[in-house]
């Protein structure tokens, strides 16, 4: 069975990684619109120890991929491993995205142009010092413009297993990790004063960042639906009130990732996990043990 | 929701019994469906959240127990079809692009859709196909839907809504996305074809089926709403 070569992308130095379409994987297109390859932080890796690697994606200008947040339409890319025995992979990990708005209020969180999605690798303990391990993975994405194309790759990283006592240097895609983690979402401290999350009533919900200059807030898949998903989640102040669609207050939580712009500060994101607080129990009016009085 | 579902198979039962259909009157063009009076009842055994509530907008789309919008369009052939014409029937509703790789999925790769005509179109059940494509854009024009219907030996038509009237008016915002209007001209269920959002593998469970199967019954669809999977809508605005 034929193999057709798309892409070879640059090896490092301890390693090779290759795109390629098989011809019995006829499940996607073989890809045109993006360039998908496995790197590695590190130029090798140590037994009994993790590395990073990344799914990278390099996207025709103006296509976009979906990223884990919700999305009105298409689907995140995935990724099938195939690995050496022993060894373990991470799920994906999903830098922040871009809103994206296509005609008819279709709402999308996206990446454009290039992405790196980290996945931690779990090096067994019983990994041979010197060995070369071939890590595999097929991935399948959505790519989409004004038409959409489903993709796949199969991929593979060759990873140098290090001697003990060594100490792997940084890998030529290092910087690219950099990029992915400076926009990966941070957990906010409990107690943090950077962002105030305010119920003023039980189905919305107000975010106070001083400083900022542009809030946006990306929803998870779980969190509850929007009342307002276009309008609400955008603000050029540093306030932004969100209305949740709901009659069950129970329900209600806001899951999801903000977007927290400022005029001299570099943009952050913010993991947001919040609830309105519990309505406090009145207790059940006690049963007068003789009938009330009634006017005459 | 156990209430919610006692509520809506009430309806339903309420529908048929009086055997009463209420599609919306066509006016020419498609208008927004007046909501119903009893509470919609939300299923989603999908990801175990009811995501319809997001594409709910101030005047667009409908929820499950509307009154299905009315529509008067025209199909590849030049026909004008009203959904008023299907008056006591279940109909079907197949949003469409015919260059969507996820419509190309359920009528090229697998046989979805006509495997449904052909199980059910004689059990009182239509199936139509609605293409909002707006000029321009993807999928749209006579000829090209023309073309693929042919190619994917649909037996059904295919209704061109290039204005969008159509589709904001159900909030259509996937191909494939589907609505199967009970026979008293409710929405009984709308969402997802299948559970599978690979592009090529079909799911384990058809929430088409079984949302027709629940109605030829006199129930309740079950699940109700799940989250449709595919392309967006190529509307002009």
């Amino acid at each position: 069975m034929a193999w057709s070569f798309g892409t070879l992308a640059a090896a490092g130095s301890h390693s090779a990684l290759t795109q390629f379409a098989h011809a019995s994987l006829a499940d996607h297109a073989a890809p045109k619109h993006v360039t998908c390859t496995l790197i590695c932080e590190q130029a090798a890796a140590l037994p009994g120890s993790t590395v990073t690697l990344g799914v990278d994606l390099t996207l025709e200008k103006k296509w976009h991929v979906y990223s884990s947040s919700r999305n009105d339409n298409g689907f995140p890319p995935n990724a099938e491993w195939k690995l050496p025995a022993g060894f373990t992979v991470d799920a994906l990990q999903w830098p922040a995205p871009v809103r994206h708005v296509d005609p008819g209020d279709l709402l999308n969180h996206v990446y454009f142009d290039h992405v790196t999605l980290p996945v931690t690798l779990h090096v067994p303990s019983s990994a041979q010092p010197g060995s070369t391990a071939v890590i595999k993975a097929t991935v399948k994405w959505l790519v989409c413009d004004t038409t959409c194309v489903g993709e796949e790759a199969e991929v593979e990283f060759k990873l140098t297993i290090a001697k003990p006592g060594e100490t792997p240097a940084k890998s030529s895609d290092a910087k690219k990790f950099d990029e992915a983690r400076s926009r990966m979402p941070i957990e906010l401290p409990a107690g943090s004063k950077d962002v105030a999350i305010a119920w003023p009533t039980s189905n919305r919900v107000t975010i106070s960042v001083p400083g900022a200059s542009h809030l946006e807030f990306f929803p998870d898949d779980a969190c509850f639906p929007l009342a307002s998903p276009i309008k609400d989640p955008v603000s050029d102040t540093d306030k932004l009130t969100i209305g949740l669609d709901t009659p069950e207050p129970e329900q209600i939580s806001l899951l999801g990732v903000l977007e927290v712009r400022g005029k001299d500060k570099p943009t952050v994101w913010h993991r947001i996990k919040s609830a309105p607080p519990a309505t406090p129990t009145k207790p059940a009016p006690s049963q007068p043990s003789t009938p009330p009085k009634t006017s005459p | 929701m156990k209430t919610g579902s006692i509520l809506t198979a009430l309806v339903l039962a309420a529908g048929l019994c009086f055997g009463a259909s209420t599609f919306a009157q066509p006016s020419g063009k498609t208008t927004a469906a007046p909501s119903a009076s009893q509470p919609a009842d939300k299923h989603d055994d999908h990801k175990g959240h009811d995501h319809s509530k997001d594409e709910k907008k101030a005047s667009k789309g409908v929820k499950v127990g509307d009154v299905a919008p009315a529509f008067s369009l025209t199909d590849t052939e030049g026909k004008t079809v009203t959904l008023e014409s299907f008056k006591g029937k279940i109909v079907v509703i197949e949003w469409f692009n015919p260059e969507c790789p996820f419509i190309v999925k359920h009528h090229s790769v697998n046989k979805t859709f006509n495997d449904l005509y052909d199980q059910y179109n004689s059990k009182n059940v239509v199936f139509l196909a609605i293409n909002s494509s707006a000029k321009g854009k993807e999928g749209h024009g006579q000829k090209v839907n023309a073309d693929k219907k042919t190619e994917y030996k649909m037996m059904y038509p295919i209704l061109l809504d290039e204005s969008g009237d159509t589709g904001h008016a159900y909030g259509a915002t996937n191909t494939p996305q589907c609505f199967v209007i009970g026979t008293d001209g409710k929405i009984a269920y709308m969402g997802a074809v299948d559970n599978n959002t690979d592009i090529k593998k079909p799911g384990d469970k058809n929430y088409v089926k079984m949302a027709i199967d629940n109605v030829l019954a006199g129930k309740a669809a079950e699940p109700a709403t799940t989250k449709p999977y595919g392309c967006g809508v190529k509307y002009a605005k």
